[in-house]
């Protein structure tokens, strides 16, 4: 015989309770807290298009020259966690972390000459960019002319067209976290603010078009 | 005499028809729905919820003993201590595990407060009904108040951007397969270093958009069917419903949206609960949807496009 609490009948409603309690809770952080609808036990999966995957995170180092976008590859900080809910104190928390963290600030293209010589987890995550794909098919059509130039016959159209699809704008200044104690010869940025932003998607069918917006933004000044 | 073959026939036919009942009244037996609904359960756990090492270690652990010795299916200790590790382990990512991680946490806090309750199989059944029916409750809540969902943008974009579904983009809504991977690469250019503040225009097919207002307005009326009918009071009107709804939605919705994981939970608790005073055969049923969901997961949509397409 069960004891006679296990046959209370709010015993037998206890987990489907706990279900509603959860859930109810996030639909609040949905609406309070940027966290998207697809995470947190709503089951708000396959309702919108917010969802961490449709989700941007970007980091810019405020330098008295201009801003830099930061590689996060290097900070501690779950990209999961950021995109699921970026709400103003985990920003923040990116904030410090790139703010602790020891920089150095090179131009984009700079960067794509230099990809070589960069950490593993960075050079791979660039070689996949389109800014990358972008420059194979340049040099492959540079080969693909200069090789029609010697020997006299027009160059094959699919080695010389260029992926109009990789021609977005770049950012010009990137930084990179740097090993400490700094490499000798390598001097610190002076960073004045770390700014931390969110993107989110919107999808208009009428002009089919997807366009981000920004969700959430924190700035942290480092004075 | 001309007749005898075909009358063996028949008979072999009647042979082989009322040993299979047979073999399915026996299959479908209350005394063996405990048993039956642990061991789908614990399928469940080995294959699709180990995300961190002490999951891993833990529930496969339990998961692998469990299956070799079925006994121990039937000890509240057992089922807490699947419940600890799940919920320790899910807890530290709450924000980005899948919501039918949290239905299976649920789930197995249930199978082990059953086994401390008065009458467990009434204790499952009442769960399994409740927790399946407030999970359709929200998912309908959450696209009624989402405003690209109603409007149908939600399941235009997903048919255009998700690779999940663009094998059922190209073979019904006739969009082209390189405009699909052309909006596959524009979204992650926009995820590696693109001007976040730069939209860009997205292929389509000629179909998708009446597919995805189908998609749209067939998932939430079903969805709502089924929510109406496992909470409505069990015996009456629409409850009578609850399983042949809940098979519709398995069969419809996931061999295109291949969530092996969440399919199973819904099977493992429909199962619990169903009535078959009505229907003897529905722990068949939803055992045959179990293993058809897990053969969909390795053929998607995707993989058979190839047949019907030229």
């Amino acid at each position: 015989m069960a004891p006679r609490t296990l046959r209370h009948p709010a015993f037998y409603y206890a987990v489907p309770a706990l279900l509603v309690l959860i859930a109810g809770w996030q639909i609040y952080r949905a609406h309070m807290q940027y966290l998207t609808p697809w995470k947190g036990g709503g089951f708000g999966m396959f309702s919108t298009v917010d969802g961490p995957t449709n989700r941007v995170l970007r980091t810019y180092l405020v330098t008295p020259e201009g801003e830099a976008l930061a590689l996060y590859g290097t900070l501690s900080v779950q990209k999961k966690r950021i995109l699921g809910m970026p709400d103003d104190r985990t920003l923040e928390q990116i904030g410090r972390e790139a703010a602790a963290e020891g920089w150095a600030i090179y131009p984009f293209d700079e960067v794509l000459d230099e990809i070589a010589s960069l950490p593993e987890d960075l050079r791979r995550y660039l070689a996949q960019t389109p800014a990358m794909e972008r420059r194979r098919q340049e040099r492959r059509r540079e080969k693909a002319l200069a090789r029609a130039d010697s020997t006299g016959e027009p160059p094959d159209s699919a080695l010389i067209a260029v992926d109009t699809t990789a021609l977005v704008p770049y950012p010009t200044r990137v930084a990179f976290a740097q090993p400490r104690p700094r490499p000798p010869g390598t001097v610190e940025p002076e960073i004045l603010q770390v700014r931390t932003e969110v993107w989110g998607m919107r999808y208009d069918p009428d002009r089919r078009w997807a366009t981000p917006y920004l969700l959430n933004s924190v700035t942290l000044d480092l004075d | 005499m001309a007749d005898a073959p075909h009358v063996a026939s028949l008979s072999r036919w009647h042979r082989v028809r009322t040993a299979a009942l047979a073999w399915a009244a026996d299959f479908s037996a209350p005394e063996r729905r405990f048993d039956l609904v642990a061991t789908m359960t614990i399928v469940l756990l080995v294959l699709y919820t180990l995300s961190t090492w002490y999951m891993q270690a833990g529930v496969l652990c339990l998961g692998v003993f469990a299956l070799l010795h079925r006994p121990i299916l039937r000890s509240a200790l057992f089922w807490f201590a699947v419940t600890f590790i799940l919920a320790v382990g899910h807890y530290q990512g709450w924000f980005y595990i899948d919501n039918h991680k949290y239905l299976i946490t649920y789930w197995c806090l249930a199978i082990a407060l059953s086994r401390l309750a008065g009458e467990p199989d009434r204790f499952l059944a009442l769960n399994g009904r409740l927790l399946i029916g407030l999970a359709f409750l929200f998912a309908v809540v959450w696209k009624l108040i989402s405003e690209d969902y109603m409007s149908g943008a939600f399941f235009e974009a997903t048919l255009l951007q998700d690779p999940r579904f663009h094998g059922v983009a190209e073979v019904v809504g006739g969009a082209s397969a390189p405009g699909l991977q052309e909006n596959v690469q524009q979204l992650r250019t926009l995820r590696s270093f693109g001007d976040p503040s730069a939209g860009f225009s997205v292929s389509t097919g000629a179909r998708v958009p009446l597919l995805a207002q189908v998609m749209t307005w067939w998932t939430i009326l079903i969805e709502a069917v089924v929510t109406a009918c496992f909470l409505w009071p069990k015996d009456r009107g629409l409850s009578r419903w609850r399983d042949a709804t809940l098979l519709a939605f398995i069969l419809t919705t996931y061999p295109l949206a291949p969530v092996v994981g969440f399919a199973w939970v819904l099977t493992a608790m429909a199962t619990t609960q169903c009535d078959t005073r009505r229907f003897r055969y529905w722990p068949v049923l939803y055992t045959l949807a179990f293993l058809a969901v897990m053969v969909s997961a390795y053929l998607p949509f995707s993989r058979v496009k190839g047949l019907l397409l030229p």
